[in-house]
């Protein structure tokens, strides 16, 4: 959902953010890539927001939509961004900031180096400006059929008891955003190959960890021993250093790794 | 690339099919690395070791080694059909990797690129080393391949530099690689235990490297290094 549309009037200035720069004059200086629709060119523009404090990158950018002049004068576009949740819960914002993918809401502008560089995550395509057609993502959930299956014609009754163990180990998991992250930093993971990407190995393994889930392992494990598959990790491990939830991804792609080893020696000896 | 062709790349190219043989192709490649080359890297550091016993020991084992049972089957069907594949296919699924350096400058990261590189010196060292050695020895020169002619050709600067820098990035291509195929096969899963045979490797890969060097040095020198100091 993108929060600044082209030709919506915003005012000029808020009182806001009048009084604050007036108190300091400090301002924060802002470089943003933007892209006029998903076949023009990307081009770079300055802006300049009067200093407040606790600004984080999405805050910023709804500061600019108020009176997007960038620093020659020039009025300018609204710069369209995805948001959502504005808590780290979402995963809509995610865009590169100074040059790490990351979301919007959690970039703290107090923490961060001038200008503060805004980038659209480039492993997906750009819809507008930053925001970015994540659908991918989407897709490859569905092809590994990302969910437990519970629906019936008739009452299926309560599900298994749970090692609360296996449910804590499982709930780190359960917290991906689906934000795109790890897969922008991954260096297997482009736009124009059809790796799946961290994210959708970890739901394989959240998925088949659960205890009705698992009827649909096998499904899922054919899913990614396909082509462009889990196999097509490198083991370079950024997703799991980039991602914001922690999520342990090199330990659910190693995971995943040997249930496809056990499922490729079953089918191989006829199991 | 052009928006609408990203598009149809995120929405249509992600084809999952089981059909595909990426995954047995990919799980091929993972294993020849380990089994037979890696066996076999240890296999001909150990033999070569006999030059650190000077040009007769050398010699003989050399001769010991050609009068193997099945040697040419298992040289062509057991080594060279498993380098070429290994090789071959490495390099096309290296194309496809756009390393991210600049920002993600952690170990792994630089492990990756690392293996990435390694392997591309070790095709062109290794197809160098094996034509100019193996297949001189069998198609030019008729004969087995001597000490003296080892420590000709390594007295030559460059191809001795070659030589090390072939024998460094072969040996870490081994022993990282035992780490990604653990990690591939599954055989360690949990972040503590990827970090310790992530050190294990990394010791392999040291203690690998000093042996290649000393092995080296032992056909140039009238003494290997090693050696010089009692090991």
């Amino acid at each position: 959902m993108s929060h600044a549309e082209e030709g919506k009037s915003a005012p000029s200035h808020s009182s806001h953010s009048e009084t604050s720069a007036g108190h300091s004059g400090r301002k924060i200086r802002v470089r943003v890539k933007r892209q006029d629709n998903p076949n023009a060119l990307p081009y770079w523009q300055e802006f300049e927001v009067p200093y407040q404090p606790g600004h984080n990158v999405l805050s910023l950018l709804m500061e600019l939509r108020k009176n997007p002049v960038d620093i020659s004068g020039k009025r300018a576009c609204p710069i369209v961004y995805d948001s959502g949740c504005l808590e780290s819960v979402c995963g809509a914002c995610s865009m590169v900031v100074n040059g790490k993918a990351r979301q919007g809401c959690t970039a703290l502008v107090d923490q961060l180096e001038q200008p503060i560089t805004l980038e659209p995550m480039n492993k997906f395509p750009v819809v507008r400006d930053l925001a970015v057609d994540r659908s991918r993502m989407f897709e490859n959930l569905k092809r590994v059929k990302a969910w437990v299956e519970i629906d019936g014609s008739h009452d299926l009754g309560p599900g298994p008891r749970q090692n609360p163990a296996e449910v804590r180990e499982r709930y780190v998991m359960s917290t991906c955003m689906t934000c795109g992250v790890c897969l922008q930093v991954c260096p297997q993971f482009a736009i124009d190959n059809n790796f799946v990407g961290a994210q959708t190995i970890n739901q394989v393994r959240l998925f088949n960890s659960h205890p009705t889930g698992e009827y649909q392992s096998d499904e899922r494990l054919d899913a990614v021993m396909g082509n462009g598959g889990v196999e097509d990790c490198g083991n370079a491990q950024n997703c799991v250093k980039a991602c914001p939830k922690s999520i342990p991804l090199h330990e659910s792609i190693a995971s995943v790794g040997r249930q496809a080893t056990v499922r490729a020696f079953k089918k191989f000896v006829g199991l | 690339m052009t928006a609408t062709s990203a598009a149809e790349a995120s929405s249509g190219g992600c084809a999952l099919s089981s059909a595909d043989k990426s995954f047995l192709l990919r799980r091929l490649h993972s294993l020849t690395g380990i089994v037979p080359l890696g066996g076999f890297l240890l296999f001909h550091f150990f033999e070569n070791a006999s030059a650190r016993r000077g040009p007769e020991a050398f010699n003989e084992t050399v001769e010991k080694i050609a009068s193997m049972p099945y040697l040419m089957v298992a040289e062509w069907a057991l080594l060279l059909l498993p380098l070429i594949f290994h090789s071959v296919y490495g390099i096309y699924i290296t194309r496809a990797s756009r390393p991210v350096v600049a920002q993600y400058t952690h170990c792994r990261n630089i492990a990756y690129i690392l293996q990435r590189v390694s392997g591309i010196v070790a095709f062109f060292y290794i197809a160098y080393h094996v034509v100019s050695t193996r297949f001189w020895a069998l198609f030019v020169a008729g004969r087995e391949i001597t000490f003296q002619d080892m420590a000709t050709k390594l007295s030559v600067p460059w191809v001795f530099a070659l030589y090390i820098v072939g024998v460094l990035s072969v040996v870490y291509h081994f022993s990282n690689g035992l780490w990604s195929f653990s990690i591939t096969w599954g055989l360690v899963r949990s972040d503590v235990g990827q970090k310790r045979l992530a050190c294990v490797s990394m010791a392999i890969c040291a203690v690998l490297s000093v042996v290649g060097i000393d092995i080296l040095s032992a056909f140039v020198f009238k003494q290997s290094i090693l050696s010089a100091f009692g090991i």
